[in-house]
């Protein structure tokens, strides 16, 4: 139990920060506002309608209750800063949990592992308030696969289908949790019955013939899309891909999942590699790239390696992670076919992190019996790559400082517009004018750093 | 390999209490600006609005300093804080002023839209003529 605590006492305090940013960040007033007012209405209650390509039924409905259920704008504001902290605080502990250090070796193991959560793009872009999407099915999945290794059984269906209804109500990839499922199932997982993976199926096979039954005239491209150096916009990639779009899917999955891998390329676009091709690369740029394909070469040896096992020995739950791994990534870059974003790679994030404690604890384990140089220089080459994930938390709290500003910055200046704009649209104004005191406050901006450090961390 | 992730807890703990004892210092918010007229020429929109939300008139004429286009001299202007950062070419404290409820019905104010004009900033131009109501008339130079 004592390594848990050192874990704690070292995770702890970005996670704390991390919160006391999140608690004084304005609600936004870009889309913010526009999401209460598709809340709004107490009698038409649109967003349950399928029809529409983004279908977050729950997210809305949390949004709905919160927007009605609260005394103040004030009152509503809180509500949604906790609705972002508590999934982000669960997901902590649980990944606490799941890694359960019982050593100095596991102690070392799981704070890298918290760093690579924390560090990656792919978490930062999903803890954007009000936005409760993917960080709602992050912890769920890693509920789900918690359940799925419980010793003492199977656990209860109803318990792994209410906990995917969570994730999908709050954003469609959620859906990463039914394959993932299946595959416990498939490889063995002592909490998932027979059962649950053919309800896990069916449920599937039925939201998907309920999405596509009542969907609606959807574009090929609802977003932007990043191309090689470039960015199209959606009417472009339409115009470029749309006969066609396969091509452009397989690109946009095969580009989340590459930036959860490999932090290149952002949202479909080769920047790093354009601002190296230009002489123009900062170092925290190359730091971010290596460090990722670091962890993940780290984590493809200890793959191979627990899978060739587990076919002579049998599966375990340390094995059985390379396997979630694998299609959790594959199901995340699927669902991201329409566009690439970071935070689309999030489902995918949960078990990464996961497959870094265990693949760093294997090389540390190897090395038991190995010679003094060989030791001295992993840890060297290990205690770098810790740091520099170190310095990539350190870079995801400026970073969501920063957005705090932004949005600080955009009630300053954006009010007077976006009154003109839709003045004709009642429950929008009112939702501006009762948003608008808070979005006034001016949260802790990120500190100012020197140039060395800011090229070190990178930009906010 | 602990030792960069106990560093990294201790950096943060510590940064965070300089926060907490120390926020005016130049590695967080810094000190605040010496007046409004300095916040909008540093395009300090933050800095300008605490003066406002602290009861500031936004409508009041104040004293700056701005360079001169045709000496490259600095001169002297008295301004309200709209016409000054219109002056300036701040797009984000004028919508920040706008924001913040100034009367534009002030002539003081509707100077702004003459100096978005003389600077030929298209894009002030075209926010500050639609906030602005009715034509002002503009004198030869707006600064003058």
């Amino acid at each position: 139990m004592r390594y848990v605590w050192l874990v704690l006492a070292v995770v702890l305090p970005a996670a704390v920060v991390l919160t006391l940013i999140l608690w004084k960040t304005p609600y936004p007033i870009s889309e913010g506002v526009a999401i209460v007012e598709d809340v709004s209405s107490t009698s038409d209650l649109q967003f349950l309608r399928p029809a529409r390509y983004y279908y977050r039924p729950l997210f809305f409905a949390s949004v709905f209750a919160a927007w009605h259920g609260s005394a103040t704008p004030a009152g509503f504001v809180a509500a949604e800063r906790l609705m972002m902290i508590a999934p982000i605080a669960i997901l902590l502990a649980l990944l606490l949990i799941r890694l359960r250090p019982r050593t100095t070796v596991d102690a070392a193991a799981a704070v890298f592992a918290f760093a690579v959560l924390m560090g990656s793009p792919a978490f930062f872009d999903n803890t954007e308030i009000p936005l409760t999407f993917t960080v709602v099915g992050m912890p769920a999945m890693l509920a789900v696969w918690m359940l799925a290794e419980r010793a003492k059984g199977p656990a209860p269906t109803a318990l792994f289908l209410a906990l995917a209804v969570l994730a999908i109500g709050f954003k469609e990839q959620g859906l990463v949790i039914l394959p993932v499922v299946v595959a416990l199932w498939w490889l063995a997982a002592p909490g998932v019955s027979r059962a649950t993976a053919a309800w896990t199926v069916a449920f599937g096979v039925a939201y998907l013939a309920f999405r596509f039954a009542t969907k609606g005239p959807w574009a090929p491209f609802e977003q932007d899309i990043g191309f090689g150096f470039n960015v199209l916009s959606a009417a472009e990639a339409s115009a470029r891909f749309g006969g066609v779009p396969l091509p452009a899917y397989a690109y946009n999955a095969v580009s989340t999942i590459s930036n959860l891998l490999l932090a290149e390329p952002t949202s479909g676009v080769f920047s790093i590699t354009r601002d190296v091709v230009r002489g123009e690369a900062m170092p925290w740029q190359y730091l971010h790239v290596a460090s990722s394909a670091a962890v993940t070469a780290i984590i493809a040896w200890w793959g191979v390696r627990s899978v060739t096992r587990a076919r002579v020995d049998g599966w375990t739950a340390e094995s059985r992670t390379a396997a979630v791994l694998a299609v959790a990534v594959a199901a995340s870059g699927a669902l991201s076919f329409n566009y690439s974003r970071e935070r689309l790679g999030g489902m995918a994030l949960v078990p990464y992190a996961v497959a870094s404690f265990y693949a760093l604890r294997a090389v540390l384990t190897s090395l038991r019996e190995a010679e003094a140089w060989r030791i001295a220089s992993v840890a060297v080459g290990f205690t770098l790559l810790t740091g520099i994930w170190q310095m990539r938390v350190v870079h995801t709290l400026d970073a969501e400082r920063e957005r705090a500003a932004d949005n600080h910055r955009e009630w300053l200046t954006d009010t007077y517009e976006r009154r003109a704009a839709f003045a004709a649209r009642g429950s929008y104004l009112h939702a501006l004018d009762a948003l608008t005191p808070q979005g006034t406050v001016r949260p802790p901006s990120p500190p100012h750093y020197p140039d060395w450090v800011t090229r070190l961390l990178g930009p906010t | 390999m602990l030792v960069p992730a106990i560093a990294t807890a201790l950096l943060v703990t510590a940064l965070e209490a300089g926060r907490a004892r120390q926020p005016d210092d130049p590695l967080f918010d810094g000190p605040p600006p010496r007046s409004l007229a300095r916040a909008i020429l540093d395009g300090d929109v933050e800095g300008a609005f605490a003066f406002v939300r602290a009861g500031r008139d936004p409508n009041q004429v104040i004293d700056a300093t701005l360079p001169d286009a045709s000496t490259g001299r600095d001169r002297t202007v008295h301004l309200t804080p709209l016409a000054l950062a219109t002056a300036a070419g701040d797009a984000n404290a004028v919508r920040m002023l706008l924001s913040a409820g100034v009367d534009r019905t002030r002539p003081e104010n509707q100077l702004a839209l003459c100096l978005a004009r003389e600077r030929r900033d298209a894009d002030l131009t075209a926010l500050l003529t639609r906030a602005i109501p009715g034509t002002p008339t503009c004198p030869p130079h707006a600064l003058d």
